[in-house]
This record gives C-alpha cells, sequence and structure tokens, in this order.
C-alpha cells in the first residue's frame, strides 16, 4: 500500500541497489509484509539478480519431455510491458512476472531484458498497479530513466530515499538540490548513505549539521561479508545466519544499521499515512 | 521355469532396452538447440510465419509439470500460459487488446529468436526499393505511418486528406464506384515520403504475419478502425487493392 523510491541525486556508486537489497531482505524476515522489489536497471548489470538467484544453465532433456529450448515467457518488466501496452494488466498480473525470493515476503520484478523500447514509459502504470496488490513496493530508480518519468516516479511515491555518498561534492550538491526543490526539504524525503565509513569525516552526525537536517540519516556500512555474499546469491542466507549475532562482533554494527534503516523506513510510512 | 522361458524373457528385455537407445539416440539428435539454418528465404514472411506458428505451439503446449518447478512457480507460469493461449483465442474474435498482446509476442520471437535485424529485415517486405512495393505493402506502411499518429482515426484520416472518397469511373467498367485504386496508394505513398527505423519495419512485418496467422487478411487493420463496418465480396475479374481475390469496401 506505500511505495518507497530509492534514488540517488549524483551519476556515482552510491550503494543504492545494496542498500534496497539489505533493507527489503530485513524487512521481509522480520516485518510481515508483502514487499516487491521493482528494478529499473537493465537485467545484465543488475545486483539484485546476482544476489538472491545463481545463473542456471538451461536444462536439456533429451527431447524425451518436449522440445529442447526455452519455453517459458519473458518474465520482470520485459513480459509485464507487453500485457501494460495490451491494456490486459491488473494488480494480480504482477506478480506472474515477478520472482520469489521469501514466499508472501519478498519479490522482485527484474529490469528490461535488452534493448526494447519505449519501457520507460510504463513505470508509473506498473509501480501504480503493484502498489494495489503488494504492502511495499520498493523502486530501483535507476539514472537511464528519463527525467520526466523519474520525476514522474518520485510524484508519486510515498516516501523517497535520496542516497549519497561521502564525497563533500556530492553534500553540496544535494544540499543545492534542496534549495532549488522544496520537495526534498519535506518529511517525504530521507537522506541515505550507502556504503557508509563511520570513522570518516563526513559522518551521518556532521552531515546531519553541516546539512541542518533534523530526521535521521540512515546508513547501510560497507560489510565484506553481504557484498561477498550479494556476488553468490547468498544475501537470504547471510541475513538468516547474522540474524542474531554477538553484539561484540564485526557485523553487528551492519545488522544494527539495517534495523535503523529499516524500522525508520516503516515509522515514516506510518507517520506520513497517520497525517493524511 | 524353463530355459526357452529365460531365454525369451532376456530377448523381450534386451528388445526394450534397445528400443529405449534407439529412441534416445534419435531424439538427441534430433533436437539439440535447434539453430535457424540462414538461407535465402530464411526472412521470407512464410518461413517466419511458420517459425512463429512452431514456437507459440511450443511455448502454449508443453506440459509444465515436466520442467520440475516449484509449486509456486508452477503457478505463476500456468498464469502466463493460461494468458497467453486466452489471447491467441480472443484474437481471432477481433479483440483488440488481445491483438496486440499476441503481435507483441511476434515482435519479440522475430526479434530476439529469429534474428530479424536491420539488414535482413527487407528480405521479408522490400522497404528499401519502394519499386518492389506492392499495393499491400504501400498500404499497410501508410495505414502503420498514419495509425502511430491518429490512433483508430487512421483511415478516415487518411481518406480525408487525398479525398478519397469520391466517385470515380475505373478503367474497363462502366459504372462508377467508390474505389481506392493500385495507382492512388502508390501515389499517397510516393507523396507521404515515409521514414521508417527498424521498429516501425518490424512492427509492420509483425502485423503482416499477425494477419495471415490470426487476423482477418487484408481488411485485419482496417476492420480496428473507426469506421461504420467491413465488407467484403469475392472478385475475379479485376485486381483492386490488396489481394487479388477480395475487394474492400
Amino acid at each position: 500500500m506505500s511505495v518507497v523510491t530509492f534514488w540517488n541525486s549524483e551519476k556515482e556508486e552510491t550503494g543504492k541497489t545494496m542498500e534496497i537489497i539489505a533493507v527489503s531482505t530485513y524487512l521481509a524476515i522480520e516485518h510481515n509484509y508483502k514487499i516487491l522489489i521493482i528494478s529499473t536497471t537493465e537485467r545484465k548489470n543488475d545486483v539484485i539478480k546476482t544476489s538472491f538467484w545463481q545463473e542456471k544453465k538451461p536444462k536439456k532433456n533429451l527431447g524425451i519431455f518436449g522440445p529442447n529450448r526455452n519455453v517459458d515467457m519473458q518474465s520482470g518488466i520485459s513480459g509485464l510491458v507487453r500485457v501494460a501496452r495490451s491494456n490486459k494488466i491488473s494488480p494480480e498480473i504482477i506478480t506472474n512476472y515477478a520472482k520469489i525470493v521469501f514466499k508472501d515476503r519478498l519479490e522482485v520484478l527484474l529490469g528490461k531484458d535488452g534493448d526494447e523500447l519505449e519501457v520507460e514509459d510504463l513505470y508509473p502504470q506498473i509501480i501504480n498497479m503493484a502498489n494495489k496488490y503488494y504492502d511495499l513496493v520498493i523502486v530501483d530508480l535507476d539514472d537511464n530513466v528519463p527525467k520526466d518519468i523519474r520525476e514522474e516516479i518520485i510524484k508519486d511515491s510515498d516516501l523517497i530515499v535520496v542516497n549519497m555518498s561521502q564525497r563533500l561534492k556530492s553534500i553540496n550538491n544535494f544540499a543545492e538540490l534542496r534549495e532549488e526543490n522544496p520537495l526534498y526539504k519535506s518529511n517525504k524525503v530521507l537522506i541515505s548513505m550507502g556504503k557508509y565509513d563511520r570513522h570518516s569525516k563526513y559522518n551521518c552526525k556532521n552531515i546531519s549539521r553541516y546539512l541542518g537536517e533534523k530526521k535521521d540519516i540512515l546508513t547501510i556500512p560497507y560489510n565484506t561479508l553481504f557484498f561477498e555474499a550479494s556476488e553468490e546469491a547468498k544475501v537470504p542466507d547471510f541475513f538468516l545466519r547474522v540474524r542474531k549475532v554477538d553484539p561484540e562482533d564485526r557485523n553487528s554494527f551492519f545488522l544494527q544499521e539495517v534495523k535503523r534503516a529499516s524500522e525508520n523506513i516503516i515509522y515514516r510510512l506510518q507517520d506520513l499515512q497517520s497525517k493524511m | 521355469m524353463t530355459i526357452g522361458n529365460i531365454i525369451l524373457i532376456l530377448v523381450v528385455l534386451f528388445g526394450i532396452a534397445g528400443f529405449i537407445y534407439y529412441y534416445i539416440n534419435k531424439k538427441k539428435k534430433e533436437e539439440v538447440e535447434e539453430k535457424i539454418n540462414i538461407d535465402d528465404k530464411t526472412y521470407t514472411l512464410d518461413k517466419m510465419q511458420e517459425f512463429v506458428k512452431k514456437r507459440l505451439d511450443e511455448i502454449t503446449k508443453v506440459n509444465l509439470y515436466d520442467i520440475g518447478l516449484s509449486e509456486e512457480e508452477l503457478k505463476r507460469r500456468k498464469n502466463k500460459k493460461y494468458e497467453l493461449k486466452k489471447a491467441l483465442k480472443g484474437c481471432t474474435y477481433g479483440d483488440v487488446n488481445d491483438k496486440k498482446y499476441v503481435k507483441e509476442i511476434i515482435f519479440d520471437l522475430l526479434s530476439k529468436e529469429y534474428g530479424v535485424d536491420e539488414t535482413n529485415i527487407s528480405k521479408s517486405i522490400p522497404f528499401d526499393i519502394p519499386s518492389l512495393l506492392t499495393a499491400q505493402d504501400k498500404f499497410d506502411i501508410l495505414i502503420y505511418a498514419y495509425k502511430k499518429e491518429f490512433g483508430y482515426e487512421a483511415l478516415t484520416e487518411l481518406i480525408k486528406k487525398y479525398n478519397l472518397a469520391v466517385l470515380k469511373y475505373v478503367e474497363g467498367e462502366t459504372k462508377p464506384s467508390y474505389v481506392i485504386t493500385e495507382q492512388e496508394i502508390s501515389d499517397i505513398y510516393e507523396k507521404e515520403k515515409i521514414t521508417l527505423s527498424f521498429a516501425d519495419k518490424l512492427a509492420v512485418v509483425v502485423q503482416r504475419i499477425y494477419q495471415r496467422y490470426k487476423g482477418y487478411s487484408s481488411i485485419d487493420e482496417v476492420r480496428d478502425m473507426n469506421i461504420d463496418g467491413v465488407s467484403g465480396r469475392s472478385f475475379w475479374s479485376s485486381r483492386k487493392l490488396f489481394k487479388p481475390s477480395c475487394t474492400n469496401r
């Protein structure tokens, strides 16, 4: 029933997708929400895909049980776009094109597969439909989405999580953006930092002070095991393993911050909904 | 059990084993990831239509229980398969949305699996050489271009713009009639100077394959337009537009 869009204001690596993976996996494990991640990144470059599923080789059946060819119809955005173009899209149909991470908890709608045309125009419609079926729709908004569509998605979102890096230039650019566009000063926006280094001078306390930001700044620290798990399709296993980790463990800070980010998002959504 | 019985049992068992071995070997040779043999006729409309028909058959007739999917995955794949089956059925009754869906799938099959690209698409319809285009090709391109701009008002706009709804005398006939001739279509095509991208060309080819395979032949696109109706009759005496055996009014 809510749309949360993760977006970065700069064309740089901010760990946005990794943050989505961490937050959504945590929420799916700890809360009873039906979550859908919508990826707008091209599938071959998508970290989400490698975080949850291993590349499977097509099965060969020696031709005994039907033909040795791919008989699946396209999934993800590519498949769904065909349905949307033919005006047949409905909230229930979206789930047929999504991939399951945790049944009834976490599903992913992978991005376009190849160079399909005019896919981006249909994102707002797809997000809107998905919002009717899932409790939480998390949009990984990529830079390659045209500006007008990007703005439309941001405008329609219930909550916007703006990612930035710990670079001074990135922080200054965001400060400028806030001056230009009052939307980024509103309660609808949360600031977040992926690949966070708490020992940096630009830590969240100093950035809060610098930007005059009263809301909590969310952080997802760099964690070696998490990044390795995302390469090996073992993110769900990783979260289940480190769930009850000792506070002295080196992974506990990571988990603590993921928990803080997830709960902040949920709290902010509830707060916004109660004010509506 | 006599020796004779044992020998008979062995013979039967060897026979069955031999048959299974032969069957598997035969299937293995037949089916290993079919590659498309490319020759002069590969990218003709007939061959492409044959491929599309075969692939859609494979997709809709596959037994999903054989693939070894999880319960949830099986449910979703079944839903998708049912959706396609429903669209393939619905489009034959003239459902515009089902038609769009089936055309989208044909588009993907041709561009992603059959390998239709900028270099070979002209083998199906000679887009690059206007002199080789038939009246139907020209009309299909015109209606596609107009449809992109005016939607279902395309035919009306075309007729209005070139004042085609007038009584005219056609060679070999004594009475005047409302008719759009091959010559008129060719003239309009020349005047319009339409430039098509690869996606546009493929869309025209897809429409042609669709109308031959599932649609209403030459009147398929005309039928969808905002018009009062289409009536047709067999017409052998002279060749007009679209098809030698059919008039379109």
